[in-house]
């Protein structure tokens, strides 16, 4: 057992630490980032080559193994750089690359890893939410198109996007699972209609997206026609190793002992650091598992038992980090406005903690996966 | 980075599971426990013979050399078995106090027998009104010159009833709950002024309570204190492998227990209800898994501290988690889990034993925000706290 990083390791960890340091952009993470703020850190990682980390060279990506990417993710979770907008980078591309044809590859994959498109999600519908597999967004067959009607929802940064990649119906008829297709659609096709949702934490990055005949180039159909279902699939057990936000949630950590060490009322109370250390040894052992499920993607082995629980325990772990920064920030936690008093970075926790309680429901809300998990991990 | 066990500590893990699984059925158990001894003389002794009490002891002090790693994979398998030989009060707590503190002829009188297993000592650190600190002492050691002088009262002296000897931790000098001004002290069992209450133990096992009255002692070697904290916190590391072991048995023989038990015309595990119980109760043995496996890399680090943190951060999660899926496991069990008749019933009483041992979860979380606040201050990150 070792848990060391090589030379090699370190100097890379280096090398991102003084990168990150020098291109750092002058704005702080958030979940309403402009198009142009998006597109601008994401440019400025294409042009190092680093934007799709988790991609092999051949398509652009960095050919990072999985201990690079982790070393990756903590050094940007310690500079408190922007995330990537998963859609095009961690999701659409992977699809492409697994079950895209070459001309949709050399159409779409350069555009991602340049950063020159940005892409949405169009799974959920009003109707289909954790039954994912009962939508109705229709997509019928006329010659070389398909017409899309229907409607999608909870769809992050639709407003900015350039394409969404969507699952739609093409067939009615059997079980529901199987008449799903996987569709790539251009936002800027006439009949398509994005609607702002407001969420909890009265910002704008959810939408509703209504179709109303939109004609989509059947050349746009991923895979087979009908078979959208196990692209979906492919999706839910894709990035094990990063859904549990380990990084992020050191760099809150550190964050909240560097908030009560500045505040004698909080320093010297025991309750604090008995609460504090609770949270830390929660993401002691969430760090772990996180490294077990790393070692075994480095060693080419399929996931095992120990990643199934992360989604589950990394999103409990960040909710709760979010929910005792409201209660350590006392009054300073109940301005609806940035800098109004106290300590500033309480202003955002507020926020933060009531769009963070999202992360329990998408993705597959946790009372999903743990259906999952019976059925898989204990065979009920 | 490696999480992978050596070819030989595989092996090694899987014969103390075949052993354990041969020698020690659930019935052998019942029958042991109910002895005054609360161990099988004969099972002792075949772990003698197969060195098991020699594992962790160096090859110098005539031990099999083997490290930290190996000693928690024996603990694990001995928590699955539920097993109550008493390997770590003798192995860990007196023996390894003896192998950091003992001249050489203290080490060669004392350490073979306890390495075959013909001879019992005890470690008594422990006293009731200190709670878990591990330092917190009242029972004095007075000096005469070369001899030594032990007048007190130490409580739950583990296996003390089947001991010959003890160690006691007593105080040389300074408050009773000072730092350092700690010796270890070896006194025979029928010594004049000794006086043993013998108890049993939840979740198997016998201690008992200690009075010394004048008692003449002979000391292991100098101040105290940092092998007193580093043994027990050893012990502590081996409870929380055993617990994980423990733990692993109950998730699986209650996800068993659903598949195969009725109830409405379906089996248990067909319950959406506790399909989503046992399956917290998974990602809490997973997620204690990921702790053993943090302490095994951490106990090596040439830190105190870092050392420290890891063994109370383990215990500390541990607890809740053990604590979690014992609850859970006999309420899916209904009725039959809360009686003696079911194994279930006694790993709920193994659990509830540990996490009470050298401290509790408030314990470790403690003192965990002690020991990295202690490093901040030194960081100069504590600018305004008192």
């Amino acid at each position: 057992m070792n848990l060391e990083f090589s030379a090699e390791e370190k100097a890379f960890q280096q090398e991102v630490r003084e990168w990150l340091r020098a291109n750092k952009p002058d704005f702080p993470p958030s979940l309403t980032h402009s198009r142009e703020q998006t597109l601008a850190w994401e440019q400025t990682l294409a042009s190092k080559g680093w934007l799709a980390t988790g991609w092999p060279k051949q398509y652009g990506g960095t050919g990072w193994t999985a201990t690079q990417r982790y070393i990756w993710d903590t050094e940007c979770a310690l500079a408190n750089v922007p995330g990537v907008n998963p859609f095009g980078v961690s999701m659409c591309g992977p699809v492409i690359m697994a079950f895209g044809n070459d001309e949709q590859k050399a159409e779409h994959l350069p555009h991602i890893v340049n950063a020159t498109r940005l892409w949405c999600q169009g799974y959920s519908e009003p109707g289909s939410g954790s039954d994912l597999a009962s939508l109705k967004t229709r997509a019928e067959r006329e010659g070389d198109e398909y017409i899309v009607n229907g409607q999608k929802i909870w769809t992050t940064s639709a407003h900015i996007a350039d394409w969404i990649f969507c699952l739609v119906r093409t067939d009615a008829s059997g079980r529901k699972q199987e008449g799903i297709s996987f569709l790539l659609i251009d936002m800027k096709s006439p009949g398509i209609e994005v609607r702002e949702i407001r969420s909890i934490d009265g910002a704008h990055h959810l939408n509703e997206v209504f179709f109303k005949d939109v004609r989509v180039p059947a050349k746009n159909l991923v895979g087979e026609e009908g078979k959208g279902w196990t692209i979906a699939k492919f999706l839910l057990g894709h990035e094990r190793t990063t859904i549990a936000g380990v990084p992020l949630c050191q760099a809150q950590i550190a964050e909240l002992k560097d908030l009560r060490d500045a505040d004698p009322n909080l320093s010297n109370d025991p309750k604090v650091d008995e609460d504090i250390a609770a949270l830390e040894v929660d993401l002691l052992a969430l760090e772990f598992t996180n490294l077990r499920a790393l070692e075994r993607a480095e060693s080419g082995k399929p996931p095992g038992p120990e990643s199934s629980g992360l989604k589950i325990k990394g999103t409990e772990l960040q909710q709760a980090l979010a929910e005792y920064k409201v209660e350590m920030g006392a009054y300073a936690s109940l301005p609806w406005q940035a800098d109004a008093i106290g300590e500033a970075a309480y202003a955002q926790a507020t926020a933060a903690y009531n769009i963070g309680r999202a992360s329990t429901i998408y993705g597959g809300t946790n009372e999903i996966q743990k259906n999952v998990l019976a059925k898989f991990a204990l065979g009920l | 980075m490696d999480f992978s066990f050596t070819e030989e500590q595989t092996l090694l893990k899987d014969s103390f599971q075949r052993f354990l699984q041969d020698a020690y059925g659930f019935e052998d158990y019942r029958k042991i426990i109910e002895t005054d001894q609360g161990y099988s003389a004969d099972t002792w002794a075949q772990m003698g013979e197969l060195q098991w009490q020699g594992l962790p002891f160096s090859d110098s002090d005539g031990g099999l050399g083997y490290g930290h790693i190996e000693l928690l994979l024996l603990a694990e398998e001995m928590g699955r078995g539920l097993c109550v030989e008493p390997y770590m009060a003798n192995v860990v707590l007196a023996g390894q106090t003896i192998a950091k503190l003992g001249d050489e002829a203290q080490k060669a009188a004392l350490l073979p027998g306890l390495m075959d297993g013909s001879r019992q000592i005890s470690l008594a650190h422990a006293e009731l009104a200190g709670r878990y600190q591990p330092l917190w002492c009242e029972t004095s050691a007075r000096q005469d010159g070369d001899n030594w002088t032990l007048n007190g009262h130490k409580s739950m002296v583990l296996n003390a009833p089947n001991a010959s000897q003890f160690l006691v931790v007593a105080r040389t000098q300074g408050d009773t709950d000072a730092a350092n001004g700690l010796g270890v002290f070896l006194i025979d069992a029928n010594a004049s002024g000794v006086e043993l209450t013998a108890n049993k133990v939840l979740g198997g096992g016998v201690a008992g309570e200690l009075t010394l009255t004048n008692v003449s002692a002979q000391r292991l070697g100098g101040e105290a204190a940092e092998v007193v904290e580093d043994v027990i916190d050893l012990a502590t590391a081996y409870t929380c492998a055993d617990a994980y072991g423990a733990m692993q048995a109950l998730l699986t023989k209650t996800a068993e227990y659903s598949k195969t038990r009725k109830q409405f015309g379906m089996p248990l595990g067909a319950f959406q209800v506790l399909q989503h119980r046992m399956v917290d109760m998974f990602i809490e043995v997973q997620q204690s898994q990921s702790m053993i496996l943090m302490l095994m890399l951490r106990l090596s680090d040439s830190d105190r501290v870092t050392r420290q943190k890891a063994v109370a951060a383990c215990k500390a999660y541990l607890h809740k988690a053990s604590k979690y899926v014992a609850q859970q496991a006999v309420q899916l069990h209904g009725g039959i889990g809360v009686t003696e008749e079911l194994d279930i019933g006694h790993y709920f009483r193994r659990l509830t034993a540990f996490g009470s041992l050298f401290g509790d979860r408030t314990h470790h979380l403690r003192r965990l925000a002690a020991l990295d606040k202690a490093q901040r201050k030194a960081e100069g990150k504590l600018a305004n706290a008192a």
